[in-house]
């Protein structure tokens, strides 16, 4: 569970995939991956970028 | 103190069960009813005005006509846990424009025989899409305000056991308490992470129960053999998500603390006790920011070494063990901390927690969600 904020300004709600839970941490880019939420519809989700710190 | 009050707290009951499988909500309001009317010496009859928050059927309807009362006005402002402050401040003002004169504000519920968890998934609800299918709850939203805090100021996981330790010292001289027994930083360090980084004893309880208290114009007040708990100041404050701007470290105390200090004319040094909302650590710790006892960010020096502690630190802080380890009837622990208040100001409390002189209290609730939308309530009482 996290608050992820855009690049365009905006924040909201979202979960951290693709990653241990353990490795998250606050101020981390992030990449968004839309998850088939099981009833036809994508939901975006957002994964550690690589070489984040670039 | 600057002014008369506008009513006063003549009557306060908080109902001893924490498990109540074979009552019904309505049968703990009754019975929270007549608790709360003995204590102020008076009768059903006496009451023109009840508040609840939520209840079952048609909710203040049907428990006024299963408790047979007969009322000229009625409040049921649904702030969650804070909505009893904000019955309180609004029957203080009805009392004021003269619609009412003696005020009952009820709670009652029992999620923990329920085994209920409120569910937040009604298509109606405007926040649906955006927050239910990333799996929000409680815990871990509280999860993320505490992890923030952690990364703006440095607060540590230590100094957030010291509010846990500071209720488990008061609650061992609670014989209703449901965790009685002291812990220490590092227990609470060493207990199972629910959300990181709460762990479960940075929690509040699950319990069932409720209070009650009885607001009357303060010539009645006068008449009755109770010590009289004048109501000095009221605030109340919405926070939420600002359109996407979001502030995980600040709670809606900043708006209602503000207020009800203005309005009572005195300021955080003043007060001798403090009931804050304690659904988890975290809680506690943004709120006394948020009040002015210390600086924002500063929590967490302010909460260590025992600090809210009766008898040792500067701000005795629930000393009925509070949410943390007394009770959280309803999951709403706004009316727990007005009782408490009410028993620190007519120095009633248990001879281990009394604070010395306690003649001017605060009373700080919360309700809904730290990391997304709340409401805020903080009341000033004062010795009569």
């Amino acid at each position: 569970m996290a608050y992820v904020t855009l690049e365009e300004g905006p924040t909201l709600i979202t979960n951290i995939v693709g990653c241990d839970p353990m490795m998250i941490y606050v101020g981390q880019r992030v990449r968004v991956v839309f998850v088939p939420r099981g009833d036809g519809r994508n939901i975006p989700m957002f994964a550690p970028e690589l070489h984040a710190e670039m | 103190m600057n002014h008369a009050p506008k009513a006063c707290i003549v009557g306060a009951f908080e109902h001893p069960t924490r498990k109540a499988p074979d009552k019904t909500i309505a049968q703990l309001h009754a019975e929270i009813a007549a608790g709360a009317l003995a204590d102020a010496g008076l009768s059903l009859n006496d009451v023109d005005g009840f508040c609840c928050a939520n209840e079952p059927g048609l909710g203040a309807l049907s428990m006024l006509d299963y408790l047979n009362l007969r009322v000229r006005y009625v409040d049921s402002t649904d702030t969650g846990g804070s909505s009893y402050l904000v019955h309180i401040a609004h029957a203080a003002d009805a009392i004021a424009a003269g619609r009412c004169d003696v005020v009952l504000v009820s709670l009652a519920g029992r999620p923990r025989s329920d085994g209920v968890t409120p569910e937040f998934n009604n298509p109606g609800q405007p926040d649906l899409e955006w927050e239910y299918p990333f799996g929000l709850n409680t815990v871990n939203g509280y999860a993320m305000c505490a992890r923030r805090h952690m990364h703006e100021f440095g607060t540590s996981s230590e100094q957030l056991a010291w509010i846990k330790v500071a209720a488990s010292v008061h609650a061992q001289h609670n014989p209703n308490a449901m965790l009685p027994k002291p812990v220490t930083v590092e227990d609470v360090l060493a207990s199972p992470m629910v959300a990181n980084p709460l762990h479960r004893l940075d929690c509040c309880v699950v319990s069932d129960g409720g209070g009650a208290v009885v607001v009357a114009r303060p010539e009645i007040a006068r008449e009755l053999k109770r010590p009289v708990v004048n109501i000095i100041g009221t605030g109340m404050g919405i926070k939420h998500q600002s359109a996407g701007r979001i502030d995980l470290v600040t709670s809606g105390a900043a708006f209602s603390g503000p207020q009800a200090f203005a309005e009572a004319g005195v300021k955080p040094s003043d007060i001798k006790y403090a009931s804050i909302y304690d659904s988890f650590t975290i809680t506690v710790l943004i709120q006394l920011e948020d009040l002015g006892f210390c600086e924002k960010g500063k929590g967490g020096a302010f909460v260590a070494d025992g600090n809210l502690i009766s008898g040792v630190g500067r701000l005795p802080f629930n000393t009925d063990g509070g949410g943390l380890c007394n009770n959280h009837p309803a999951n709403r622990g706004g009316m727990t901390k007005v009782i408490e208040a009410v028993r620190q100001l007519r120095g009633e409390a248990h001879p281990a927690v009394q604070v010395a002189n306690c003649d001017l209290a605060l009373v700080q609730g919360t309700g809904g969600w730290l990391g997304t939308r709340h409401g805020s309530a903080t009341l000033i009482l004062e010795r009569g």
